[in-house]
């Protein structure tokens, strides 16, 4: 079966400095592919180069069967590779509601986004309650909730995650990751990006271990929890 | 180590600069040219200034002009009403002018970016406003009414230099001398501060003011000072030019002299070191070369205007920066801060 | 209470044509971040293209109207696929395209000088008539100006908040990459928004120029006021901008009619400055925190 998304040798990164130094990562059709690695070592630079923020030097991405390397931004959502950003990055000034509208923005079938708005409501009932409320005067772990709902609204092939329990206490990120468990048994991709692997161990089909720019290790999950050594030595005993 | 390097080459191209212009009038003697010289020297001053506020303090200020028009005016009420020499009315405009702009940089404290752009731009559009439309007669000059602050007309024939009698035909030389000096001593000591501690806190609050203010910077304190420091030497260079055209009118406010001056920043590139003075020659020269295409003038003047920005945006100073840095010179450790 | 009244209606009718201008100022900076130096012009583009085009063709005043829209519109979009465009992204953004649209502004007026000539003139596209509200004069063509801006501003409210059009522009203005992460083509609502406050503008300057005269540099005034107004809202907050404009134009009224017009614009300067320095963000700006 072909990959959903396949990176060979990616090269990218700002301005004078590269970032990532030949990247290559396969992500299959169904499934969770953890990135790990410790902060500032590319995870989030690839994510920007997959969804399209920064310009890829050399290196190629096929997503869906589609060279995506040289797509826009708009194009590659449309194809469906989601990216949910950093920190959330929503829409402050609009309501829950209408934040989650703007995931759906490139569909036109109003049945069709109703339901997929249903659909989140029911994986988020706490969103529903809070439906017309401002998203600024959200807790953390809604505004994850509304991040996550708005990346689901659209119609995702692949959905990248970055940080999902980034700054949230443990209560509420059992509560996104359980979220996120549903997803995955519903047959959703995703790619995800954490500092702190242990969650992951779980919840992650095949591992990812980024260090420098670079990719260290690759393999399933069940190799990971069997060469605990190989993580020990990048993150410190987790 | 790199940063005292760059002060000396810094100073020694100041040096070369102000020697240049010295030497000048020996080829130059048309007067009309010398006067357009003096104005760019005056217009250099304020542009250094400026950018020294603007793109190092990183304050976008609009008050700019304001602070040249006090000078002008100082000098203008201050011979005229207080019979002070004009010598003595030099430095009293660029004090006087210092002190506005401390206190206009107190109020714009708490406002960032725009804001201050529109704070200062409000203030000096009222200042303008009360000044043309004041009719009430303080004195009078010649047999008609004189305003307070010289009304919609201005002040003129006051007290000048003086190099008519002295110099008699040759008098613009007097003034071109005075005019060279004080740009010295601005392009010294705009070199200085921006190569000093002074011109690092400024980019300090500039470009990072939670890290400043954990060095100790305060950004309250440095941005008085930056507005006090720019507005003497402008006030200063407005004061001269009250001296040399003897007159000071509400002109000085016009929205074209500001985007003018402006443009002298900004085709210069904000934020270098010699950017003013490069963006300073280049629009007098846009201008003097649309004199002589009479009814285009405007035309000319608003097209090089777009075409620079969106082509240089960092600046024709910003350009050759590029370009060096493309020769694949060694680019000095301090690219950052913009020294060029 | 005669007084009240003509006050009142003096300055909901500069608060029409204020408003207008505003909005359009408002938005693009939202947007794109950029002080349109060069609005004023679109204001006197519209006013001179109505005036043109009712000549030629004998116009009904609707179609004036549309035309004063439709020149907006298009300066609105030129502007930005011929200058604006190019300079987005680039550091020093605010500022240079703050010289570049004044530059565009000197070259419009000069045209505008070029084609017909400095002399002022009335504004051809007018309703005339005096209706009688409450004991107190007012022209027809001060009713509808306020009913036209009323419904273009209501217009573009209903645009803005229930549109999926008017959403992606919200959500561009409040952050362009998440915007673009939902598949907004952030260049697209560049557009849209140019030409929309473009379109706002020019309608603007005919209102402006029914009220006065047609001259060149008639949009220097409106453009100071608009600015000031978008200011004292909060830069960026649209609907605040809109309710300054009344604000402020009642207040310009009320002041003009107790201590002379010479003094309107003057005291509304002190107050504005009196304002940003009690409260920095202006009236309904959010508080910028600095996050250390």
């Amino acid at each position: 079966m072909t990959q959903l998304l396949s990176c060979e040798n990616l090269v990218s990164g700002y301005l004078n400095r590269p970032v990532l130094h030949g990247v290559s990562i396969e992500v299959p059709q169904q499934g969770v592919l953890a990135l790990i690695g410790p902060n500032g070592h590319g995870k989030t630079t690839l994510l920007r180069t997959l969804s399209g923020f920064l310009p890829l030097r050399s290196g190629k991405i096929t997503f869906d069967g589609q060279d995506a390397g040289r797509m826009a931004v708009n194009k590659r959502v449309e194809a469906g590779l989601i990216h949910v950003p950093q920190g959330d990055q929503l829409f402050t000034e609009m309501t829950v509601e209408d934040n989650l509208l703007m995931g759906a923005y490139l569909a036109s079938d109003k049945v069709e986004i109703a339901q997929r708005l249903a659909d989140v409501y029911q994986l988020f009932p706490k969103l529903k309650d809070r439906r017309n409320q401002l998203a600024s005067g959200l807790s953390g772990g809604e505004r994850r909730m509304v991040g996550i709902g708005r990346g689901l609204m659209a119609d995702a092939r692949l959905i990248m995650l970055d940080e999902p329990s980034l700054g949230l206490a443990p209560l509420v990120i059992e509560q996104i990751y359980a979220a996120l468990d549903q997803l995955r048994a519903r047959g959703k991709a995703f790619l995800v990006v954490e500092e702190n692997p242990s969650r992951l161990m779980h919840f992650a089909d095949r591992l990812c271990l980024m260090d420098a720019g670079h990719v260290v290790w690759q393999g399933s999950a069940a190799e990971a929890r069997d060469s605990g050594d190989i993580l020990k030595t990048y993150l410190g005993g987790h | 180590m790199n940063q005292s390097h760059s002060l000396k080459r810094h100073l020694l191209v100041s040096v070369l600069i102000v020697a240049g212009f010295a030497a000048l009038p020996l080829v130059m003697t048309q007067r009309y040219l010398l006067g357009e010289v003096i104005l760019f020297f005056l217009w250099a001053m304020v542009a250094m200034n400026w950018n020294l506020l603007m793109g190092h303090a990183g304050v976008f200020s609009l008050a700019q002009m304001l602070f040249f028009a006090t000078g002008a005016y100082s000098v203008a009420m201050g011979t005229s009403y207080l019979g002070v020499s004009i010598w003595a009315a030099l430095p009293l405009a660029a004090v006087v002018s210092a002190i506005l702009a401390f206190f206009i940089g107190l109020a714009c404290l708490r406002l960032t970016g725009a804001y201050v752009a529109l704070l200062t731009y409000a203030i000096v559009g009222m200042v303008h406003v009360l000044i043309i439309t004041e009719t009430e007669c303080f004195t009078m000059v010649r047999n008609s009414c004189q305003q307070m602050f010289g009304g919609a007309a201005g002040f003129s024939q006051f007290e000048d230099f003086g190099f008519r009698k002295l110099l008699r035909g040759n008098w613009i030389l007097g003034n071109y001398y005075v005019a060279l000096l004080a740009f010295a001593v601005t392009i010294l000591g705009i070199v200085v501060i921006i190569h000093g501690r002074l011109g690092l806190a400024f980019r300090a609050i500039r470009d990072n003011v939670g890290y400043a203010s954990s060095r100790g910077i305060d950004r309250r304190k440095y941005q008085i000072a930056a507005f006090a420091i720019s507005a003497f030497l402008t006030g200063l260079a407005g004061a001269i030019y009250a001296g040399h055209f003897r007159a000071a009118g509400p002109s000085l406010f016009d929205f074209s002299t500001l985007l003018f001056v402006l443009s002298m920043v900004v085709v210069g590139g904000v934020g270098s070191t010699w950017g003013p003075i490069i963006g300073a020659g280049t629009m007098m020269l846009i201008i003097e070369f649309s004199k002589g295409m009479g009814d285009a003038r405007d035309l000319i003047l608003g097209v090089a205007l777009i075409v620079f920005v969106v082509v240089m945006p960092k600046g024709l100073a910003g350009s050759v920066r590029q370009f060096r840095q493309m020769l694949g010179r060694k680019a000095s450790k301090n690219e950052e801060g913009s020294t060029v | 209470m005669d007084v009240l009244i003509q006050i009142f209606f003096t300055g909901v009718t500069l608060g029409a044509m204020y408003a207008l201008a505003s909005v359009g100022l408002s938005l693009i900076f939202g947007t794109l971040g950029m002080f349109n130096m060069a609005h004023g012009l679109f204001m006197t583009l519209g006013a001179y293209v109505a005036y043109s085009a009712a000549n030629a063709f004998q116009l009904p005043l609707v179609l004036g109207f549309v035309a004063a829209m439709a020149a907006g519109a298009v300066i609105g979009v030129l502007t930005h696929l011929l200058i604006v465009r190019f300079m987005l992204g680039s550091p020093d953004f605010g500022m240079n395209v703050m010289v570049a649209t004044a530059g565009l502004g000197i070259v419009l007026q000069d045209i505008v000088l070029k084609i017909y000539g400095g002399y002022p003139y009335p504004q051809v596209v007018r309703v005339e008539g005096i209706a009688q509200l409450g004991g107190v004069s007012i022209t027809l063509q001060a009713l509808t100006n306020v009913a036209v801006a009323l419904a273009l501003i209501l217009g573009t409210a209903w645009l803005l908040m229930k549109t999926r059009f008017g959403r992606a522009i919200r959500a561009t203005a409040m952050n362009r990459e998440a915007a673009m992460l939902m598949g907004v083509k952030a260049d697209t609502v560049f557009l849209q928004v140019m030409a929309l406050a473009g379109m706002l503008a020019g309608v603007a300057g005919l209102m402006i120029s029914t009220q006065a005269t047609l001259s060149p540099q008639m949009g220097g005034d409106p453009l100071l006021k608009a600015f000031v107004i978008c200011v004292v809202a909060g830069l960026g907050n649209v609907w605040g901008a809109g309710v300054c404009a009344f604000g402020l134009a009642l207040l310009e009224a009320a002041i003009g009619y107790y201590f002379g017009v010479r003094f309107g614009f003057p005291t509304m300067l002190m107050l504005v400055i009196l304002l940003l320095i009690w409260r920095p963000q202006g009236l309904f700006g959010r508080e910028r925190v600095v996050r250390l």
